[in-house]
């Protein structure tokens, strides 16, 4: 069985170095492709742009998601992942600073897995970021791989 | 139904009749008065001439001392029916011959009386029979008024006649003259009828002529006119207003939206430079940790202090204008059961702390119940707070009566602060403890004085320093206000 890949889509660097600190600490051994706007999200999981080159048949785990992308945002990201038949029934995990109810109702109607504000103290964020891990590449049952083709 | 409660046009036709009917009236009454006394000199003239002419004719047969004679004479007065009896008397007054009608039934009197007219229940008449300037009898006549009865009878009915012909042509005529008079008062009531039932300033009523009437048709039109001119300023105004209002709703809701927009800013934007604050003073301490002294480990945890502060802040700032924004749903809300709720929220986060609670059951308000729980969650939440350092913490909510309007009021020992703050307590961001004393972010206070104005009420407090404090609020309309 291949290496369970996470997507983490983040534009902000801080962000990006405290999330893969974040994963070090909880001893995150997957494998973490990050990506840092919309459109490159989507070329990675549509294999397109830069990424065109990539396995196809290979899939992330899970996606973590950030709303506030350029580009193309992160509902725009979502709903692309949610029409295409390669994508739709990849975990997706939103991860923001947003707890707007607005974003919120948007982020599960388009089909968002999971709903995630960062905590601004550090310590509850690698907390969070340890047991998303835990959840969405062991306890949780992805998706049988067929579907993803 | 009252004469003045009529249709002015009964009430004319009603008045001419009287005027007529009264005037023909008088008119028949003196006509009658005067026809009357020329009946009955009429009709004593008449008995003289009788008599007279009876007396001439009798003379010879008085002279010659013929009774059959001057009954044959006297009975020729049949031919008269008003006579009842006349009598013949000589010289010495003795009845020498008489005449009565068949139906008579008075008799005649043994001797005449003295000559003259007698007026009484019948009209007799004494006179003397002449021949030749000699006296040589007297004649006695006596009538019945069944001339003067009849002719009474007879003109009553043609009076009858004149006053109710009078009268039924005063009815035709009245009814016919009314129309030049009251047909403008008729149609320009009908016109004010029709303005106030349809608000049809538009309408006028036609002028016919140039008397009385026809000003008073002017003036009414005129009133029209300016009520009309005045009625479609007014419209023109509020067309008006309404474009301006609904320019100022557009600016409004503009502005709704960029605060909108700021508020998600604040939510997304800023939380992220501290989170990347927090985080990489965190990294600093976990990686070079050991290289800082005591002091400088100290500043980093200050800087991480500060940001959660901050990041506090910002959570407050953002559920208070989301109670700005949101809209009020209000119903019938027991404020017993939230405050329940909140309380063992509380106990759970402080399972240590013994406090003596007492709320009131039921407390029922209306209000949105999300909103009343936000002011529940703070009241309670700042009570349990400043209550902390006593040893025997009191926690009391209930209602109670103020001003004759039911007001809320939520009463604990705690640490109270000095009237002379009062008037900031609701200040955003304004607080009246020390952080280090009590923590907080001076938002709590505001949020709830916002969410009871929103509900048309009211909240004040009542405290003394180390006395405690009541906060006291009213929730008096909740459904009245959007």
């Amino acid at each position: 069985m291949r290496d369970k890949i996470i997507l983490l889509v983040e534009d902000n660097p801080d962000d990006e170095v405290l999330s893969l600190r974040a994963f070090k600490k909880n001893n995150v051994t997957n494998e973490v492709i990050v990506v840092r706007d919309g459109q490159e999200a989507l070329d990675y999981l549509f294999c397109a742009g830069a990424h065109a080159h990539r396995d196809t048949s290979i899939q992330p785990t899970v996606i973590l998601l950030d709303l506030n992308l350029p580009k193309i945002d992160g509902l725009e990201v979502l709903r692309r992942i949610r029409a295409d038949n390669r994508t739709r029934l990849l975990p997706v995990v939103i991860l923001t600073s947003s707890k707007e109810e607005q974003d919120l109702l948007r982020g599960y109607g388009l089909g968002a897995n999971s709903y995630i504000r960062k905590p601004v103290n550090f310590n509850e964020f690698v907390e969070a970021v340890g047991k998303l891990q835990l959840y969405w590449t062991l306890l949780n049952e992805p998706p049988p791989h067929t579907a993803n083709a | 139904m009252r004469l003045r409660d009529l249709s002015i046009k009964w009430k004319f036709v009603v008045t001419i009749m009287i005027v007529c009917v009264s005037a023909i009236l008088a008119s028949v009454a003196v006509l009658f008065a005067f026809e009357y006394s020329a009946m009955e000199a009429l009709l004593e003239r008449d008995l003289e001439s009788i008599s007279r002419v009876s007396a001439s004719n009798c003379t010879a047969a008085l002279t010659f001392d013929d009774p059959q004679a001057a009954n044959d004479t006297l009975s020729a007065l049949s031919a008269k029916p008003a006579i009842e009896a006349a009598g013949l008397y000589d010289k010495e007054g003795r009845l020498f011959a008489s005449y009565r009608r068949a139906d008579d039934k008075n008799t005649l009197p043994e001797r005449p009386g003295s000559d003259g007219l007698e007026k009484a229940s019948h009209l007799t008449l004494i006179g003397p029979v002449m021949l030749k300037q000699e006296r040589i009898g007297t004649i006695y006549v006596r009538s019945d008024f069944s001339t003067l009865s009849n002719w009474i009878g007879a003109s009553a009915w043609v009076f009858a006649g004149v006053v109710l012909a009078t009268a039924l042509a005063a009815l035709l005529l009245s009814s016919l003259l009314q129309k030049p008079f009251l047909a403008p008062i008729v149609e320009l009531a009908d016109i004010a009828r029709q303005v106030s039932a349809k608000k049809d300033y538009s309408l006028r009523a036609a002028k016919h002529a140039e008397d009385e009437l026809g000003l008073l048709v002017e003036k009414f039109n005129e009133m029209l006119a300016q009520i009309q001119t005045r009625d479609s300023a007014l419209e023109q105004a509020r067309d008006e207003l309404e474009v301006r209002v609904q320019e100022r709703t557009r600016d409004l809701q503009e502005t709704n939206k960029e605060l909108e927009a700021f508020s998600y800013s604040v939510a997304h934007d800023l939380r992220a430079p501290l989170r990347g604050i927090d985080g990489f003073s965190q990294v600093l301490l976990e990686d070079y940790g050991p290289r800082l002294d005591e002091t400088g480990q100290e500043h980093l945890q200050r800087v991480r202090s500060a940001t959660q502060r901050m990041a506090q802040l910002l959570d407050d700032l953002l559920s208070r204008s989301k109670v700005t924004r949101s809209t009020l749903r209000p119903s019938q809300v027991d404020l017993h059961e939230l405050a329940n709720a909140v309380l063992a929220d509380l106990r759970r986060q402080n399972p240590e702390r013994q406090v003596e609670v007492t709320v009131d059951a039921p407390l029922i308000a209306k209000g949105d119940p999300g909103l009343l729980r936000i002011v529940l969650d703070n009241l309670l939440g700042n009570a349990w707070k400043f209550t902390s350092k006593k040893e025997r913490a009191r926690i009391e909510f209930g209602k109670t009566q103020a001003d004759g309007a039911s007001v809320f009021f939520l009463r604990d020992n705690g640490a109270g602060f000095d009237m002379a703050y009062a008037a900031k307590l609701f200040t955003v961001f304004h607080r009246l403890h020390k952080a280090s004393d009590f923590p907080g972010t001076g938002v709590g206070l505001a949020t709830v004085q916002r969410i009871v104005q929103r509900h048309g009420g009211r909240i004040w407090a009542e405290s003394a320093l180390e006395q405690g404090t009541t906060f006291y609020f009213t929730l008096p309309n909740a459904e009245e206000r959007p």
